[in-house]
């Protein structure tokens, strides 16, 4: 017997041997028991299977990978077929097809039929070149792209520019400012003390504008406008070090969560 | 005596973490154990680079597992720092009156679950503690799986929530932006039944919900797109609706710029699912005994922070040394 078929034989049987593990013989329902005793181990074999690409790339790991890339797959298409055919088009086309899915009838729409169409014309790419009628899709995709160019425009324009302006603009740069005498005798250091709040608004409006005179390059970076675009990178570097910082801990997040399930849930060390 | 010596008040916000072992940790001398192969891995790396030798990436991926398990296994659990812009979440639901209504958007799948889950189910357990009605959907479709573990985890404790009277969950619904900017002026127009099929007008909470701005406070929890920024975009610009937020820790910074004026408050990550629930717990004490899912990831989180940052100095001395080594023999 070679290797090819001994490896996973040998890794059926471990996985057997630790779905025996988690059984618990003792539960009334035995079906149920089985299906959480699965759900764990294969939850903790997957989980090692993507781990072990850290070593180097291997057959358990393309098989976690493929069985991940086919379940996600699956999911979407069933989602999008109960919640946007079953849920939301058959309650507005049919009382008959409403009924035998089990979904409240919400009377006619003619307007349904037309993403209906357009559905469909999408599929046209799947037919054979011989009919010659690929070419339909793209009215759908137009449709798609242009209505999300606009909606996306007008959107942007509103939200990501002008209340962003408004908002670094607006910003007091002595906020609750009451005398330099109050200021000095109410000092406070805490995060939402005067002081910080200061602070922050001053890093916020010189930031912004040493940012922009950075990315400012119709006269040349030398003299003062040199310094400023000297703040304007640091300023950029300083982002860049918060972003990589909250993508470690977003990362390292998952790696606990992952662990936590590995001890917990699959091996028993930790309560 | 080296325990009391570490505990005392001048050296115990160095060590504590060295003791601060809770119920699920494996006691204190795995703890001390992990600490000194800790302290022995990070010395060898040190080594290593002052020799200008190199660390191959695996055993670099090897270290982290272990720094990160280890901490995993001895419980730790460290102090958490409350920030303005979380506790504006909290005020503002603590300052809703009874029977107002919250929207609930979870638009995350599993990969962001671990640090978004324990926001969600926080705020869902504050809520329910103001006796608030929360509205549950979501703009992603592997978020309904998301709601269901949610209602799973908070109705041990509110047994007595009645659906459709205390909460509702209206599910999925494709089209992404599309979707919020159809609900910031009709809400019924794209959820006109909830999840399982039942007509909206027959639940008693929503009745006089007709667009987002009629819920007192929406709370929009993401890891991506649609998210966060859709929300500010298609629903609060829009509508004015208020609205507060949960980020995954990856999205955070690009969405700090929305507050305080497009967004009054942000979890951003594990950190900010952490402090809501340090507020939750000093609010309502029952919740001492909870467990705080965001609170136990804060201390692997800060030894997996500690032991990168010391590779990164590390890094830089090697550049240097390596530097200054081909300079000498130029």
């Amino acid at each position: 017997m070679n290797r090819k078929v001994m490896i996973p034989i040998a890794s059926i049987i471990v996985f057997i041997g630790f779905l025996l593990l988690k059984f618990d013989f003792e539960a009334v329902d035995s079906s149920q028991a089985l299906w959480d005793a699965f759900i764990v181990t294969a939850g903790g074999f997957l989980t090692l299977m993507i781990f072990s690409f850290l070593y180097r790339d291997n057959p358990f790991y393309k098989f976690a990978e493929h069985l991940y890339v086919g379940v996600s797959a699956a999911y979407w298409m069933c989602v999008g077929f109960w919640s946007n055919i079953v849920q939301q088009a058959i309650p507005h086309l049919s009382p008959w097809l409403s009924e035998a899915l089990d979904q409240p009838f919400l009377g006619y729409k003619w307007d349904y039929w037309i993403p209906i169409a357009f559905g469909l014309l999408l599929l046209t790419r799947l037919l054979p070149d011989s009919l010659k009628i690929g070419w339909l899709s793209k009215w759908t995709l137009a449709f798609i792209v242009a209505s999300t160019a606009g909606l996306l425009m007008t959107a942007n324009l509103k939200a990501n520019f002008i209340s962003q302006i408004s908002s670094t603009m607006s910003l007091p740069l002595l906020p609750d400012w009451t005398g330099f005498g109050d200021f000095v005798s109410n000092f406070d250091l805490s995060y939402g003390g005067q002081f910080i709040k200061m602070l922050s608004n001053w890093v916020i409006v010189v930031g912004v504008i040493s940012g922009l005179v950075y990315f400012f390059f119709s006269k040349e970076h030398t003299g003062w406008f040199g310094r400023v675009s000297r703040l304007g990178i640091w300023v950029l570097m300083v982002t860049f070090g918060a972003s990589f910082g909250y993508t470690v801990m977003g990362r390292v997040s998952l790696l606990v969560g992952r662990l936590t399930f590995l001890f917990r849930d699959w091996a028993g060390i930790i309560s | 005596m080296i325990q009391a010596l570490f505990l005392s008040p001048v050296f115990s916000p160095l060590f504590s973490p060295l003791f601060s072992v809770v119920s699920h940790g494996l006691g204190p001398v795995f703890s001390w154990i992990f600490w000194i192969l800790f302290v022995a891995g990070v010395g060898w790396v040190f080594w290593r680079t002052i020799k200008g030798r190199e660390v191959e990436r695996r055993v670099i991926f090897l270290m982290m597992g272990l720094t990160v398990a280890g901490a995993v296994l001895t419980g730790i659990v460290l102090p958490v720092q409350e920030t303005v812009v979380v506790r504006n979440i909290f005020d503002t639901i603590e300052n809703l009156e009874e029977g107002d209504k919250v929207l609930l958007s979870l638009d995350y799948d599993p990969s962001g679950a671990p640090e978004l889950q324990p926001m969600a189910i926080a705020v869902s357990q504050h809520c329910l503690e103001k006796k608030l009605k929360i509205c549950y959907m979501t703009l992603w479709g592997t978020g309904g799986a998301m709601i269901a573990d949610v209602i799973t985890a908070i109705r041990p404790d509110f047994p007595e929530l009645v659906y459709g009277e205390d909460y509702c969950n209206v599910g999925y619904r494709a089209g992404n932006e599309a979707v919020l900017k159809v609900i910031a002026t009709d809400f019924r127009k794209t959820f006109p039944t909830d999840v399982s099929g039942i007509v909206l007008d027959s639940l008693p909470m929503m009745t006089g919900v007709t667009a987002c701005p009629d819920f007192s406070y929406i709370v929009a929890i993401g890891s991506g797109r649609p998210g966060i920024k859709e929300w500010v975009e298609y629903v609060v610009e829009p509508s004015g609706a208020l609205m507060g937020s949960g980020a995954a820790a990856v999205s955070a910074p690009q969405l700090y710029p929305y507050y305080p004026q497009q967004m009054n408050g942000m979890m951003g990550g594990s950190k900010g699912a952490s402090e809501y629930e340090k507020m939750l717990r000093r609010g309502y004490p029952k919740y001492g005994e909870f467990r705080a899912q965001a609170t136990e990831i804060m201390g692997p989180q800060t030894v997996a922070h500690v032991f990168l940052m010391l590779l990164i100095i590390f890094a830089n001395i090697s550049f240097f040394l390596a530097k200054k080594r081909k300079g000498a023999s130029a």
